[in-house]
């Protein structure tokens, strides 16, 4: 078995065991969980009770897209949970060269020990969301739900990039958890249709900061599919964004300093 | 002891507390951007929302008032944010909370004054691109009897919100983590206090569960004191019920202290 499926699995058993040695504190931590991710359905209620909506979007459609964005959060979290967080963390308290004494490459290492299985709970809640709106639906096109998968993917190595944005910013600049705040603010901006941005919005969000691939295209895929020409441009995009991240990453440790403590 | 010594201890603390604050500097600088980012995103979304209903009034906000009330909702969320859960819960497990024994000013009362510095120092930096924003190109603004009014509650809101948190931490004299009750608690808090919409865009069934609990007198109450969406007499009766809320908390909070230091036995790791 490869060694980084091994570390892989050895940590979730690890972070499991953790996370259930306090039973009740589990479950009270898994009930937060759920009810975060409801709080998108909860307020897509609400502007849909006292409005007309988000022009173009019917209430399951935005509903679609909800759940679409707590799925591809609920992915984020399950496997790279810890990959920011806990190297700001090692920062801080000066052990980050541990890492680099391990016998694997210091990006793989940390990608591979990241996870976090209690997250899981909201793929669940995703996929429950998910399913729930596509119920008004009649019928789905089998080609649009590929695309939909496809584009998951992709909006998994998306965040997956932001992940290893935020790692590189904390070694080259500040060794601050709130870097993950401002990302997640930045995110949330994906929540909603890129359309109320605007066209100069849907252009920035799409080819410079691709953040519309966290919610938007993949619900627009499923809803009423999505150009193939455009996926094609996606995968490009998120490909580059990919590749230039691992290069910030990568000149990033060249210039870490080992000075926390 | 007297009030003058009472001062004295609080301007102790307070100051620690800043120079603690300022070795964050940047944490507070990097909230200072990503507050505007999320504000600036439901410019847009409630923009399109208003302009496509077709109306100019939703539940007693226009577009306006709405994202004054959002930004009202982020400042005031800011100025009352404890963190005495957390902090409290650390010191039972470690044991350190024994060291107050010795202290002349209660557990209480120095993580009052510790957090009153923490948020001052802090707010001065998240708040105040958002508030010159917010006057100059909004328009936010009020009147100064309002001010007034808006200014205590604020204040009000701040020691209710600690109290109430404080009490949170209690739990760890007979629980181990609190962890999980803390998180269900800030879920819930998130949408009894007001902070994603105002309380009026709930269900009337949610408005009347949230008219008997404290949440809405943190964050929804002052910033529609501020907003002038409530009478004269309606922002004062609401200070008065901040009021009572405080002296029914602080009750819980001493019960619950006495039972719970009882069983605290000073060791910890």
């Amino acid at each position: 078995m490869n060694k980084y499926l091994r570390a892989f699995i050895s940590w979730m058993k690890l972070i499991m065991a953790n996370e259930v040695a306090y039973k009740g504190n589990f479950i009270l931590k898994v009930i937060a969980l759920i009810i975060f991710d409801f709080f998108g359905p909860i307020i897509a209620l609400l502007m849909y009770s006292v409005s007309s909506g988000i022009p173009g979007w019917g209430f399951e459609q935005y509903l679609l897209m909800v759940g679409t964005f707590t799925l591809v959060w609920g992915i984020n979290d399950t496997f790279f949970d810890n990959l920011a967080h806990g190297l700001i963390h090692l920062l801080r308290q000066g052990e980050f060269d541990i890492t680099m004494l391990r016998p694997f490459k210091v990006l793989g290492y940390w990608t591979v020990t990241a996870g976090n299985p209690r997250q899981s709970f909201r793929i669940l809640s995703g996929l429950a969301i998910v399913s729930y709106a596509l119920l008004s639906f009649n019928s789905i096109v089998f080609v649009n739900i590929l695309s939909y998968i496809y584009l998951i993917f992709l909006a998994t190595l998306f965040m997956y990039s932001i992940n290893v944005l935020i790692a590189s910013l904390a070694i080259l600049f500040v060794k601050s958890s709130s870097l993950i705040g401002i990302f997640e603010n930045i995110l949330s901006v994906g929540s909603f249709p890129l359309t109320v941005y605007g066209p100069i919005g849907s252009f920035i969000f799409t080819f410079v900061f691709p953040l519309g691939i966290a919610a938007f295209y993949p619900a627009v895929a499923l809803i009423g599919g999505l150009d193939l020409i455009l996926i094609l441009k996606l995968t490009l995009v998120i490909s580059l964004f990919l590749v230039g991240n691992i290069l910030i990453w990568s000149f990033a440790l060249k210039r870490y300093t080992s000075a926390g403590g | 002891m007297s009030v003058r010594d009472s001062f004295l201890q609080f301007k102790g603390v307070f100051k620690m507390a800043i120079k603690d604050a300022i070795a964050y500097k940047f944490e507070f600088v990097i909230w200072m951007i990503a507050h505007p980012i999320w504000l600036a995103a439901l410019y847009f979304v409630w923009k399109a929302i208003y302009a496509y209903s077709g109306v100019d009034v939703i539940r007693g906000f226009t577009f306006l008032g709405f994202i004054n009330y959002m930004i009202l909702a982020t400042i005031v969320g800011t100025a009352t944010w404890v963190g005495v859960d957390y902090r409290t819960a650390d010191e039972v497990r470690r044991g350190t909370l024994i060291r107050y024994i010795v202290k002349p000013v209660s557990y209480y009362r120095n993580a009052l004054y510790s957090n009153i510095g923490w948020r001052f120092f802090a707010f001065s930096f998240e708040s105040l691109p958002i508030v010159i924003f917010a006057i100059f190109f909004l328009g936010l603004t009020t009147t100064n009897i309002y001010f007034v009014l808006f200014t205590i509650s604020v204040i009000l809101a701040f020691v209710l919100n600690y109290t109430f948190t404080f009490i949170f931490g209690l739990m760890a004299f007979w629980l181990v983590k609190i962890g999980g009750i803390i998180r269900v608690r800030n879920g819930l808090e998130v949408l009894l206090k007001g902070f994603v919409m105002p309380i009026s865009f709930f269900p009337i069934w949610f408005q009347k569960v949230s008219n008997i609990l404290p949440f809405q007198y943190v964050v929804y109450v002052p910033a529609q004191i501020f907003l002038q969406n409530f009478t004269l007499l309606q922002s004062v009766v609401s200070i008065v019920i901040q009021l009572l809320w405080i002296v029914v908390l602080l009750t819980v909070a001493k019960i619950i202290w006495r039972r719970g230091y009882i069983r605290f036995a000073g060791v910890g790791m």
